[in-house]
C-alpha cells in the first residue's frame, strides 16, 4: 500500500502506484460481495454497506479517467448510484462491479491475454508476427 | 490432361492423382499459397522453398505449385513440352531467361530446379548471386519465385536477411503413393539455419527436427503423362550439366573459349586454325571441341607472328 514515510512508494512512479491501488480496490471488494454472497446464501440479512463503501474506493480510483473518457450519463448514473443515492440494490452493485472490473481489463491492468493470437499455419501470418 | 498421353506409364490399380479437395496437394499448403499470392500483388518478393534428398519429388511438387497458381489467375497449367516450358527453368541460365519471358507474357510463377547446377564449381556462388540480384533488382515483377535444391542451407545470407524467403516445404520419406512435407515459416527457416550451423557435421541434417512445422501435408504424384514429360526435360537438363563436366574432365575447349584464352576473336582463331589444319577432338551438341594440345599449337603461332612483327 501507499506510505509516503517508505522510500519505495516515493520512488515509484504514481501510475504504478494507481495500478496497484486499482488491483487492491478491485480485491477488497470481492473479498466484500464474497462475503455478502457468502451471508445471502446461509439466510443471514445480507449488507451491502461495506461491498458499496469498497466499490466507492475503486470508482474513486477511475473517476477521472472515467469522468474524461467515457459519456456524461454513464458517468452520472455511477457516480449517483455510488455517491449521491443512500440505498444500494444488490442489481446496481453487480452492474458497477462488472463496469469497473472491464474497465481495468481495457486499461492492461488485469489483461492477461496480451499474447496476440494468430493462426500458426499461416506463414505470412507468423512471418508478420516476428516482423520478418 | 495434354499432349503425350499415349505414352504414359502405367497407371497402378487405385493410384490417385488429386486428392477430394481437387488438388494434388494438401488444403493447407493451398491456403499459404493463395497469401503468396496475396503477396506479390503488393508488390513485394515471394520465394517459395522446396528442398529434399534426391527421389523426394521436388520437382513434381514445383509442378503442381505452379498448376495451382496459374490455375488461380485463369492461366493453363505449366508447359512441360521438351522444347517449350518458360516458367520451370531448369538450372540458372534459363532461370533468368524464363523470368524475363514470364514477365513478359504476364506468367505469374516461374519455378527453377537446380537439375545438377550444383556439381558445378563455384556453381553456389553465381546461383546466390543470380537470385540476390534478381530480388533487388526485379521485385517490381509480381513474380512468385519457387525454387527447388537439396538443401536450402546453401542459399545466401541476404536472402533471409531481407525476408525474400516466405516458406520452405522439406521434402521427406516419399513412398510410391505420396510425398510427404514438412512447411516452414521464415521464422522456422531462420531456426533451422542455426541449428544446421550449430550441429556437427554428421548430424547437420537433424537441423530440421529441431524446429515444429508450421504445418504437415503430402502431395500425390502427377498424372503419368505430365510426369513421362517432366522426366524428358529433367533428363535432358541434367544429360546437358552431365556432357559439360564431362567436356571440363577431358580438359576440352571450344572456339570461343580459345579467343578468349589468346585474347583474339573467334574468327581469328577460326582462321588461325584451318590455316594451322589443328584437328578438333570431338563435336558434342555440333559444337567443335580441341584437347590443350591445339592452345599450346596457337600460342606458338602467336608468337610467331609477334616476333615477325617486331622484326
Amino acid at each position: 500500500m501507499v506510505d509516503f514515510n517508505d522510500s519505495t512508494t516515493v520512488g515509484t512512479p504514481a501510475v504504478d502506484i494507481f495500478r496497484v491501488e486499482a488491483l487492491q480496490a478491485q480485491a477488497n471488494t470481492f473479498e466484500a460481495f464474497e462475503l455478502y454472497k457468502k451471508q445471502k446464501e446461509r439466510g443471514i440479512d445480507p449488507d451491502l454497506a461495506i461491498t458499496k463503501s469498497r466499490l466507492v474506493t475503486w470508482f474513486l480510483i477511475h473517476q477521472p479517467y472515467i469522468k474524461r473518457t467515457k459519456k456524461k450519463n454513464e458517468y452520472d448514473a455511477i457516480h449517483n448510484v455510488l455517491l449521491v443515492d443512500e440505498e444500494i440494490e444488490e442489481e446496481k452493485v453487480i452492474e458497477i462491479l462488472l463496469y469497473l472490473n472491464e474497465l481495468i481489463d481495457s486499461l492492461n491492468i488485469t489483461k492477461l491475454d496480451t499474447k496476440k493470437v494468430y493462426d500458426k499455419t499461416k506463414w505470412e501470418q507468423e512471418n508478420k508476427m516476428q516482423g520478418q | 490432361m495434354g499432349t503425350g498421353e499415349q505414352n504414359a506409364g502405367p497407371v497402378k490399380m487405385g493410384q490417385k492423382f488429386l486428392y477430394d479437395h481437387g488438388l494434388p496437394f494438401s488444403k493447407k499448403l493451398a491456403e499459404n499459397l493463395d497469401d503468396q499470392v496475396d503477396r506479390v500483388k503488393g508488390k513485394k518478393a515471394s520465394l517459395i522453398i522446396v528442398d529434399g534428398l534426391q527421389g523426394e519429388g521436388k520437382t513434381t511438387l514445383l509442378v503442381e505449385i505452379m498448376d495451382y497458381i496459374n490455375s488461380l489467375h485463369g492461366l493453363p497449367e505449366v508447359s512441360l513440352k521438351l522444347t517449350d516450358h518458360p516458367q520451370l527453368a531448369m538450372g540458372g541460365k534459363q532461370f533468368i531467361r524464363y523470368l524475363r519471358i514470364c514477365e513478359k507474357e504476364k506468367l505469374v510463377i516461374v519455378g527453377y530446379d537446380e537439375a545438377g547446377d550444383f556439381n558445378k564449381r563455384g556453381a553456389m556462388t553465381s546461383f546466390n548471386q543470380m537470385l540476390n540480384n534478381i530480388f533487388s533488382k526485379f521485385r517490381g515483377f509480381r513474380i512468385i519465385v519457387v525454387i527447388a535444391v537439396p538443401n536450402f542451407n546453401v542459399l545466401d545470407n541476404w536472402l533471409f536477411d531481407n525476408g525474400i524467403p516466405r516458406g520452405l516445404l522439406h521434402l521427406h520419406d516419399r513412398n510410391e503413393n505420396y510425398g510427404n512435407f514438412d512447411a516452414y515459416s521464415l521464422v522456422g527457416m531462420n531456426w533451422i539455419r542455426y541449428w544446421f550451423d550449430k550441429l556437427s557435421k554428421g548430424v547437420k541434417y537433424k537441423c530440421y527436427a529441431r524446429v515444429q512445422p508450421n504445418f504437415r501435408g503430402h502431395f500425390l504424384d502427377l498424372s503419368p503423362a505430365r510426369s513421362k514429360q517432366l522426366d524428358n526435360i529433367s533428363t535432358r537438363s541434367k544429360k546437358k550439366a552431365l556432357t559439360e563436366e564431362e567436356i571440363r574432365a577431358d580438359g576440352l575447349i571450344n572456339y570461343s573459349q580459345l579467343a578468349k584464352k589468346l585474347h583474339r576473336s573467334v574468327v581469328w582463331v577460326r582462321m588461325a586454325v584451318n590455316k594451322l589444319k589443328i584437328k578438333h577432338g570431338r563435336t558434342i551438341h555440333r559444337t567443335k571441341y580441341f584437347d590443350e594440345s591445339a592452345l599450346s599449337i596457337l600460342v606458338d603461332h602467336l608468337d610467331t607472328l609477334t616476333n615477325r612483327r617486331r622484326k
